[in-house]
């Protein structure tokens, strides 16, 4: 197994965890660091990828910010995302050419970690080939979205633990109308906390990934390694 | 915390800008178009006056018909072609009709031509007369990708000013977004596009009828930068070296 780090950066703005990430995969590249796993939260954020469109925002900027939601461009794959607190998000800053396998087995191997993950709390995740991520009966609950820039990755998948569903309207999901967002909270009728969620992941990502993870903290993250 | 070897190199952490050169020795970018069935318009790029000064004579471009939007319509020509760098009329590359030659290297599993030079960032440059080149993304390249439908391939425009290590393009498919980075310096001069009707030779003929651009090289000697064939696939065999 490689090592690979991991780090719990709690919550964290997106602009401030996209930068994060940008000197990661910098350092990653640079064979500087190892692979690092980061699990976070969002405060409430509505993200466009790279080539998402802004009609799939279903409300104005301004009303969106009244609501306490920022709209931030981003450089991922993939349309309209929107994250918030209960909603735990994992970001692998990893180097392909140190795997095996190409990018679309990554993206595979991030949706299995899910599936393994919430099958931990009984619940049944599907893909769907069309629109990458994970689905429970039809509903969204894990976003994926991938950008690879020499090599490494970043972004990630963010699977819906404990969120206020009903903030999910201000977009449509995936690029798709009609389409709705769950959670595991909703499905399994009961309180799971995203720390729990987070240690099923976190043994599933080892496992798909076949990687040995070394926790590392927040400050040393942010300090030793950047500086 | 655990160090790694170079963990003492830390340009990022010394406000050190990473060289273009260093970019050559390092990279294993994995891009890839592979299989694109439509193809984007780059925003941003240079349209309107093509006027660009390449090394040698100005060449004399035609405005490009094709609009620059987030999608392509098929239907639509894109602009005919380009200029010479000796002002002798249009240039337009025609690919060979028959598959390159491979080189045969122990542990590389892509195939590899052996009449180009390549960046490690799986990008072949065949370089012709008169300055020019034309440019290409690997077998590796389309095997990493692993996509062989629904990705859109969004290229430059005929008359973009490429920078060594800038922007060369960039594979959207299936919620993944991957960059292509340029390994020559030069002026764009002819955009493929036949890949508006054909993206499938992405795959499966990346070194006949797949090829992106031909660009008029401004800097000839970074050709002496890019990887052998041998070189690229020996590095193919061993990409933790």
């Amino acid at each position: 197994m490689k090592p690979c780090w991991i780090c719990n950066l709690g919550l964290m703005p997106y602009e401030q965890a996209l930068e994060l990430q940008t000197r990661l995969a910098f350092l990653r590249y640079k064979k500087a660091i190892d692979d690092i796993l980061l699990l976070l939260e969002h405060p409430p954020v509505v993200t466009l990828g790279k080539f998402g469109k802004i009609e799939n925002v279903l409300v104005a900027e301004d009303e969106l910010n009244k609501r306490g939601i920022s709209l931030c461009r981003s450089n991922r794959g993939g349309d309209a995302t929107f994250h918030c607190p209960g909603q735990l998000v994992i970001y692998p800053i990893m180097d392909m050419r140190s795997r095996e396998g190409n990018l679309r087995r990554f993206l595979s191997d991030l949706e299995e970690v899910v599936i393994e993950a919430i099958a931990a709390f009984g619940v049944q995740g599907e893909r769907w080939s069309e629109h990458p991520g994970i689905w429970v009966e039809g509903r969204q609950i894990a976003a994926i979205g991938l950008h690879f820039v020499r090599g490494v990755s970043m972004h990630g998948i963010s699977l819906n633990v404990n969120p206020e569903l009903e903030d999910f309207r201000v977009i449509n999901l995936c690029g798709m109308a009609g389409k709705e967002a769950t959670s595991l909270t909703r499905i399994t009728k009961r309180g799971v906390t995203v720390e729990q969620a987070a240690e099923y992941v976190r043994g599933a990502f080892s496992a798909v990934l076949d990687v040995r993870l070394e926790d590392i903290s927040r400050s040393q993250v942010m300090g030793e390694v950047l500086g | 915390m655990k160090q790694s070897k170079d963990s003492n190199k830390n340009p990022a952490c010394q406000g050190e800008k990473l060289s273009r050169r260093d970019f050559l020795r390092h990279a294993g970018l994995v891009t890839g178009g592979i299989a694109v069935t439509s193809m984007a318009v780059a925003a941003g790029c240079t349209d309107g006056d093509n006027t660009t000064t390449p090394a040698t004579t100005p060449p004399t471009t035609t405005k490009p018909t094709t609009t620059p939007t987030s999608t392509v319509n098929p239907t639509t020509t894109p602009t005919t072609i380009l200029p010479t760098t000796t002002g002798n009329g249009d240039f337009i590359y025609v690919p060979p009709t028959s598959n390159p030659e491979l080189v045969d290297v122990v542990g590389c599993t892509s195939k590899v031509a052996a009449d180009r030079l390549y960046s490690e960032e799986h990008v072949w440059v065949k370089p012709l007369e008169n300055n020019l080149a034309v440019i290409g993304m690997t077998d590796k390249m389309q095997l990493l990708l692993g996509l062989v439908e629904r990705g859109e391939l969004v290229l430059n425009l005929v008359g973009t000013e490429l920078e060594y290590d800038g922007w060369l393009g960039n594979f959207e498919g299936q919620k993944m977004n991957v960059d292509m980075y340029s390994p020559v310096t030069g002026i764009i001069i002819q955009v493929n596009d036949d890949l508006y009707i054909n993206s499938r030779v992405l795959e499966s003929e990346p070194y006949l009828r797949g090829w992106l651009y031909v660009v008029e090289l401004s800097k000839p000697e970074e050709l002496d930068n890019l990887l052998d064939p041998i070189e690229y696939a020996t590095a193919q065999a061993n990409p933790n070296a």
